[in-house]
């Protein structure tokens, strides 16, 4: 019996840890590389789960909805990037303006879809499967196969591509990139495109299991803001464990201890930083 | 292959190079000379596009680049060695190597340049896996310089005291290095003060004093002038 939950624990718990990966690369690196706070990231997942939801429960089609999350958050992040960041170099004018970004994206979003919490799973991933004396939702197991496909894609981007390499590069010194011929301005354009497509994405996943609704892009933003400092803001790794970490301790404490599965990602980060105050990769 | 035209640079509120006029051809070594704080490094800086200068002009190849960005620059085949190394600590040695040659897309070719750099410097290529965060401070260096000359198109090096805090052994590979680019037909524009590398390398030397140029002519003047060495090098000739 015991067991049994926590079997269950687990997987949903790295289900979780896969989406929320897919949310804080792209927090991370868009800090690690352009310095910028970008308050709108929560705002992508938002969409790209609105997006989702409209699409895949019109055409029946989860990979339809998908499909249109990324390319609609990745046009409305590169015109973020292109129309105004790119105009502002102040860090601290940069944050503020994804803060005003938020607010609109979120109120916008809100005026158009209400309220209600919308949920749409496709039927061929609808029920459970037992192992053993176990029951695991199909979905879910659906969302770790998806999150190991896209695991080992972004593994290979950043350590066996030149443009992954450049990234890291950029990651480690963004000024001394430029004296081997990089225009750190493209990479900084296609690096936020590639972040807010990976939020919209990650969004649209989480649809078929917990719905989306207003608040669900500012909540998610929080937790990826803990995922980034305790994995080491900036450390691409840090980030990759963080998460999964981050998706266990929710999903553990929600079903053994369920009034912290709120806070857990927080108590998460109050323990690491007590014991690693840069966070668990960074030295 | 450089021309520089009255050159001025602030860095912040602080006025450092004060109008500073040069011209370095191919095949030319010119050792840029001064006390601390002279504005050497701001000037090279200045060269590479790392700062604005507020006043003056850099021809490069005949082409003003005053107002190129920085990378574009570097893809013209100006390369910067920083006295402070600043390699990707993060990425392993081959890496770094690799982001000097990131334009190229020719597998052959880039592998043609490691290799041609792994035979100028043996020892990275035993280090190419490690990080460049854990090499010793001699072998930074000579990552620092290698990353620097390993793209086939790389004209002009602005190079910081490359010697700095090394051994000679070092020392004497760094300068046989700048030789082979010197025979190559490169430019060079290096901040050293070693005598001995001076004479062994050749070539012209500028002396900067409060960012201004003050001396100029050629290393074997300048090594038989023992009151401009004194003056200038802070060394005692004995
Ligand atoms: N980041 C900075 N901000 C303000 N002033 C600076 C900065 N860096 C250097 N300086 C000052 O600018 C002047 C020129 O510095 P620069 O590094 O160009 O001289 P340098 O000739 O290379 O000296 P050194 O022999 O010490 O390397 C010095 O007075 C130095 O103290
Ligand atoms: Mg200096």
């Amino acid at each position: 019996m015991a067991l049994e939950i926590l079997v269950s624990a687990i997987i949903d718990g790295v289900a979780l840890g896969f989406i929320f990966l897919l949310l804080s690369l792209g927090l991370s690196v868009i800090f690690g590389l352009m310095r910028i706070v970008n308050f709108a990231h929560g705002s992508m997942f938002l969409w790209g789960a609105y997006i989702g939801y409209e699409v895949s429960s019109r055409t029946g089609n989860l990979l339809a909805g998908i499909l249109a999350s990324a390319s609609i958050t990745g046009l409305m992040g590169f015109l973020i990037e292109y129309l105004l960041l790119k105009r502002l170099r102040e860090p601290l004018t940069q944050a503020i303006i994804t803060i005003g970004l938020m607010l609109l994206l979120d109120r916008v979003a809100w005026l158009r879809w209400g309220d209600i919490t919308y949920i749409w799973l496709p039927p061929e991933l609808e029920g459970t499967i037992l192992l053993g004396p176990t029951i695991i939702y199909k979905y879910r197991l659906f969302v770790i196969v998806v999150g190991i496909v896209l695991l080992i894609a972004v593994y290979i981007f950043f350590n066996r591509t030149r443009y992954g390499m450049i990234i890291r590069a950029g990651i480690d010194d963004r000024e001394m990139i430029q004296a081997f011929g990089v225009n750190i301005e493209r990479v900084f354009t296609g690096i936020f495109v590639v972040g807010s497509v990976l939020a919209g994405v990650a969004g649209s996943i989480l649809v078929p299991w917990q719905g989306v609704y207003p608040t669900l892009g500012i909540n998610y933003l929080l937790y990826a803001f803990a995922i980034v400092v305790i994995g080491g803001v900036g450390s691409i790794g840090g980030t990759m464990v963080a998460s999964l970490l981050a998706g266990l301790a929710q999903q553990l404490s929600a079903y053994y201890a369920p009034y912290l599965a709120e806070p857990s990602i927080f108590l998460l980060m109050l323990a690491v930083l007590m014991l690693r105050p840069s966070g668990l990769l960074r030295v | 292959m450089l021309e520089i035209q009255d050159l001025h640079a602030y860095l912040g509120h602080l006025y450092v190079v004060q109008g500073v006029s040069l011209r370095v051809e191919r095949g030319d070594v010119l050792f840029i000379l001064g006390r601390n704080g002279a504005g050497k490094t701001t000037f090279l800086k200045t060269i590479m596009g790392f700062i604005n200068p507020s006043r003056g002009r850099i021809f490069y190849e005949g082409i003003d680049i005053t107002s190129k960005p920085l990378y574009e620059r570097a893809r013209m085949g100006i390369r910067y060695i920083p006295d402070n190394r600043r390699l990707f600590p993060t990425l392993t040695v081959e890496e770094n190597l690799l982001v000097g040659l990131s334009d190229i897309h020719e597998r052959k070719k880039i592998l043609d340049r490691l290799e041609y750099i792994y035979t100028v410097f043996p020892d990275l290529k035993k280090l190419r896996k490690l990080r460049a965060k854990q090499l010793s401070g001699g072998q930074q260096q000579m990552l620092n310089i290698a990353r620097a000359i390993a793209h086939p198109d790389a004209k002009l090096f602005l190079i910081d005291e490359p010697t700095e805090g090394l051994s000679p052994i070092y020392a004497s590979k760094i300068a046989s290095v700048i030789q082979d680019l010197v025979r190559e037909d490169r430019g060079v524009v290096i901040v050293e003060t070693k005598p001995w590398l001076m004479k062994k390398i050749g070539g012209m030397y500028a002396i900067m004093n409060n960012g201004k140029i003050v001396s100029q002519g050629s290393v074997k003047d300048l090594m038989s002038s023992r009151d401009l060495i004194e003056r200038y090098l802070g060394v005692t000739m004995s």
